[in-house]
């Protein structure tokens, strides 16, 4: 197969495809676009040692910020609670499969996958390993971020919390606190994430 | 100013690496198939703005949670749940519901024909304005999941058996498919093409 010729010099922008010379940034220095202002570049802070660092936070702190309760409500004597992973199951089980994978893949599967993805490429390239799953792993995670709601349950947490106060007791619970620290985490590695020197470090095949 | 596609350049769409452009050939980094533009963006973009326009139709009038009561089912859909939650005294929760599930959807649908209108008409308007227009619906969109992510939690602490039930209805299943589809639209759109009207470029590839 034929293969390209490519210039590592130049940058493109997604949003334009305005072409640039690429310029050295000073760390934590953004570079955006002149002609529509969107971001082109950027020189993280965050290394990918720290990257690993965070992500394997996020993906501990998601075990229980599904599985231990978000809050319990006591009404009619009786006491409810519900966990995320809980409240996607009731769904389920009426047998609305296909509203129940969505909210399911929004708010646990998308943000999971991510999370592991950027976790694997920061390892792999915290230690240098060669493996061609690295553009594999790049690849999801930049399809998965469009998909990851953590912010959007926040809020509809709130939202679902205030119509409950007016029907009964409620008591918030653990899980709320580890969703609430998941979600701090996943939007700090979401800022910090500079996929352009991420994909630097995946070696490009010879021109032939 | 020049775009990539004017110096023969492309822009690789997963691992943005700048290549040359021959026809069907390979990112030399990421082996993705380079096209100058996302293969018939606009095309895509309207078929997914079409379907969600049907879809929003059940997703409005369709109930979205049935309240079963002692034997006794309530059908709500989401303007007389916003409704309720005007008269039970929390303006700003339904303010909220109302923007992310009826505002939203339909802005975006709106918007984005408008956006694809202009663009096919070429009318004359700042590319600034028209991209920050798409980036704001771009954005907005993932906010009309809140009422289904509500739903969900709802439906699971409200659970008294023969008491007190609510289940998602027909509607939930319509609306989840708007937001999806209106999602899939703002993806499919690929945002280059509203600057390649100041040169008269093919749209084909
Ligand atoms: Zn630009
Ligand atoms: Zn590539």
């Amino acid at each position: 197969m034929a293969m390209n010729k490519y210039n590592e010099t130049l940058v493109a922008c997604e949003h334009c495809d305005l072409l640039q010379v690429k310029q050295r940034l000073q760390l934590g220095q953004i570079a955006t676009c002149p002609r529509c202002g969107s971001r082109l570049y950027f020189n993280s802070s965050c290394s990918p040692m720290s990257m690993l660092a965070l992500t394997l936070t996020a993906l501990i702190l998601l075990f229980p910020a599904n599985l231990y309760p978000l809050l319990s409500m006591t009404m009619v004597g009786s006491t409810e609670t519900a966990s995320l992973s809980q409240a996607t199951l009731k769904i389920f089980h009426e047998g609305n499969y296909f509203v129940a994978f969505l909210i399911f893949f929004c708010s646990t599967i998308a943000p999971f996958l991510m999370l592991l993805s950027l976790c694997c490429a920061s390892f792999v390239i915290s230690f240098n390993l060669q493996t061609r799953w690295l553009k594999q792993l790049l690849k999801w995670v930049d399809y998965l971020t469009h998909w990851s709601m953590l912010e959007v349950y926040l809020v509809s947490f709130l939202v679902a919390l205030i119509k409950l106060v007016d029907l009964a007791d409620i008591e918030l619970g653990v899980g709320l606190v580890c969703f609430c620290l998941l979600m701090i985490i996943n939007s700090l590695v979401l800022s910090y994430y500079d996929s352009n020197s991420y994909w630097q470090r995946v070696p490009i095949d010879a021109v032939s | 100013m020049q775009s990539a596609k004017d110096a023969g350049l492309v822009r690789c769409s997963e691992c943005a690496l700048v290549c040359s452009f021959q026809k069907n050939s390979r990112c030399p980094r990421c082996n993705a198939l380079l096209t100058f533009r996302q293969t018939n963006s606009l095309q895509k973009t309207w078929a997914f703005l079409l379907t969600a326009c049907i879809f929003i139709i059940p997703a409005n009038f369709m109930p979205i949670t049935v309240l079963i009561s002692q034997g006794k089912e309530t059908p709500d859909t989401i303007l007389s749940g916003v409704i309720t939650l005007v008269e039970s005294g929390s303006p700003g929760i339904a303010i909220i519901v109302f923007v992310a599930s009826i505002v939203v959807p339909l802005a975006k649908i709106l918007g984005m024909g408008f956006i694809l209108i202009s663009l096919q008409l070429k009318l004359n308007m700042s590319h600034r304005m028209r991209f920050i227009m798409f980036k704001f619906i771009d954005w907005v969109g993932r906010w009309s999941m809140l009422d289904l992510f509500v739903i969900s939690i709802m439906v699971a602490v409200i659970d008294k058996g023969q008491l007190l039930v609510i289940v998602p209805g027909p509607g939930a299943t319509a609306f989840a498919s708007v937001v999806i589809l209106t999602l899939l639209a703002a993806k499919s759109f690929d945002t280059r093409l509203m600057w390649d009207l100041e040169k008269d470029n093919d749209w084909t590839n």
